[in-house]
């Protein structure tokens, strides 16, 4: 079964009386493990379709499911613990919560699940070490590198033990080769623990660690390889 | 999932972020709110004293008299003393003291000066119980018993009739028939305290004054003493109908200016708190929606993580929570200490006759109420967070989910 099922998606901005059609019908069906990079030109409806699959904003058009649930009828408070529970994010910046340790970052989202505390610091602690970040949890983000709050954001991405982790432009304000570290990261998640990533992004590096290049045009899919 | 665990760590924090801004909001409440303690408690205080010194004079707490003489104050508007139910509704638990009084307009005349006088006749011992004049005050002697002889005057009197103690000056009245009556007697003592009183006030004994007039046992006043102000209504409603025939009325029927004045006192620290309070609020919602805006990426990705909504209304208002508790913590410290800085009173003597015009006297000595403080606190910190919440739900509700990722497609 698909993680993922987007058909005839659409989605259309208004501003006053201007329409602005972001997504004109994308067709889409994502597998578990899958590794997806969704390219294109600025402007295509990439961070469109990704917000809307993470449950972030309605499509004006067309019906999306995650892990065979349609988020059409879902209300704000169903979204937000479809988000919380089986989704994981990844931002471009401002990923963390800057009052917040690395570690208690992590932990947030357990919190919110309700994760007990004993439970949430085993669980936090593990994954930055399995991010390679184990040395570096009690600093808050101002005191951490842009790759490694990256990696902090993929930590928490992959602590609510996600169907799915979005990513948009995850390496954008990363240096080369801290960009290569991370996108290498991903990689080993998504083979190791089968975790399935959807990654929108300009960075050509992108390509040569996913299985998958979905390559949106003017709002529509125009290569799938 | 508990609530504060989550949110208490992230206001805190979020409090201290910036610094400099946080001390300001503080310092702002904490001097808003010690305004608000300190002018309470003089304000308070000139309250308590107004209504202190007018009670003192010789109001007492209410007073009865023939019907006709409040508006006429005339030697026939004379009444006979209590007895039967008047007498029996003075002796009630919740009169603490009461007085009869002989009262006549007079004219005083000394070898140099003449003076119009208030010349009363007291009975000493009790009148000690209901007004100023007691017999520890009198410099010289004080009036002796019913039956005494002789005259206490104010300083003031003695200074413009040229007087010294023991000198005799004449007074003239009109006595119960409408004849003029003289009688030559002696100055025996001094009394002090209530200046206004001073120049124009004369105590004798009652017996003396009542032969004087030719009252035989008439009177003209009692006044009496409720045993606690908040009783003062009661007891006067209960006298009224022990006396029927006789005109009773409270203090603040009898002074109606230093009634309105310890009104105005009251109000004006009521329109003060709340005045302070609104700068307090607009200051306060000031900074909590600057912190919203600040904040709004912040707050986006807490929403997209799954965050609830209500949750980061709560942080928001556990920040201004914490603000104004901490500023109000400090300002009614600030206003405790300054209170008791001043426990042996605030000299009003700059303010030369308007505190006395006022009712007040010249020295003022604010009490530091607990409970006015502690009212205080809980009105600023309970309507500020009501002053908050509609700005913190507005401008929640402006937070955009996808604030992280809107500005790019």
């Amino acid at each position: 079964m698909s993680v993922i099922e987007c058909i005839d998606v659409k989605k259309t901005y208004r501003s006053g009386k201007i329409e602005v059609p972001a997504l004109r019908g994308v067709t889409l069906s994502i597998e578990k493990g899958d590794f997806v990079a969704l390219t294109g030109p600025s402007g295509c409806g990439k961070t469109t379709l990704l917000n809307i699959i993470g449950g972030l904003d309605r499509p004006t058009g067309g019906k999306v499911s995650v892990e065979g649930r349609s988020l059409r009828h879902l209300s704000n408070a169903e979204l937000a613990d479809l988000r919380l529970r089986r989704v994981g994010f990844v931002f471009q910046a401002y990923n963390l919560v800057p009052v917040l340790s690395g570690l208690e970052n992590v932990e947030f989202v357990l919190q919110l699940q309700g994760v007990d505390k004993s439970d949430r610091r085993r669980r936090a602690t593990e994954i930055l070490s399995a991010v390679g970040l184990a040395e570096m949890q009690a600093r808050r983000p101002a005191e951490l590198s842009g790759g490694q709050q990256q990696r902090v954001a993929v930590a928490r991405a992959l602590a609510s033990n996600p169907a799915i982790v979005v990513a948009d432009e995850p390496t954008a304000n990363l240096d080369s080769k801290t960009a290569q570290a991370l996108l290498e990261l991903m990689r080993d998640l998504n083979v190791e623990e089968q975790l399935t990533f959807v990654v929108a992004s300009h960075d050509p590096k992108v390509l040569d660690v996913v299985k998958r290049h979905v390559r949106l045009v003017d709002g529509q899919i125009h290569s799938d390889t | 999932m508990n609530v504060l665990t989550l949110i208490s760590p992230l206001a805190w924090r979020n409090l201290w972020r910036h610094r400099n801004r946080t001390l300001l909001t503080i310092l702002a409440v904490a001097i808003a709110v010690a305004a608000m303690v300190i002018l309470g408690a003089f304000l308070a205080a000139w309250s308590a004293n107004t209504f202190e010194r007018t009670t003192a004079a010789l109001t007492g707490h209410g007073q009865i008299h023939a019907v006709g003489f409040t508006d006429d104050p005339t030697v026939e508007k004379s009444m006979r003393p209590p007895a039967g139910t008047l007498a029996a509704a003075l002796a009630q638990d919740t009169v603490k003291a009461w007085t009869s009084r002989a009262f006549a307009p007079a004219l005083i005349r000394s070898e140099r000066e003449s003076a119009p006088i208030s010349l009363y006749g007291i009975d000493p011992d009790r009148e000690a119980e209901v007004s100023f004049l007691k017999p520890g005050d009198v410099e010289g002697a004080a009036l002796g018993g019913s039956r005494g002889r002789g005259i206490v005057i104010g300083r003031l009197l003695a200074e413009r009739l040229q007087v010294s103690l023991g000198h005799r000056v004449v007074i003239s009245a009109q006595d119960i028939d409408g004849d003029i009556e003289e009688i030559g007697i002696e100055v025996i003592g001094f009394y002090r305290g209530q200046p206004d009183l001073q120049k124009y006030v004369v105590f004798a004994s009652l017996g003396q004054v009542q032969n004087f007039l030719g009252l035989g046992d008439n009177i003209s006043e009692i006044a009496f003493l409720a045993r606690d102000r908040s009783e003062i209504g009661s007891l006067t409603d209960s006298l009224e109908k022990a006396a029927p025939n006789l005109d009773v009325k409270r203090w603040d029927e009898l002074q109606p200016f230093a009634s309105a004045v310890v009104k105005l006192t009251n109000n004006t620290n009521t329109i003060w708190v709340f005045v302070s309070f609104a700068l307090v609020s607009f200051g306060l919602v000031n900074t909590i929606v600057m912190v919203i805006y600040e904040r709004m990426r912040e707050f986006g990705l807490m929403l997209a993580l799954g965050m609830k909504p209500l949750l980061v209304i709560a942080q928001v208002l556990l920040e201004s929570g914490y603000l104004v508790l901490f500023g109000t913590a400090s300002g009614a410290a600030l206003g405790a200490g300054t209170i008791l800085a001043f426990a042996d009173g605030l000299d009003l003597g700059s303010l030369g006759a308007g505190a006395s015009m006022f009712g007040a006297s010249e020295r003022l000595y604010p009490v530091l109420d607990v409970s006015q403080i502690l009212l205080v606190c809980t009105v600023v910190v309970g309507l500020s967070i009501v002053a908050v919440l509609f700005p913190v739900l507005r401008a929640t509700r402006r937070i955009p989910i996808n604030v992280l990722t809107r500005a790019q497609t």
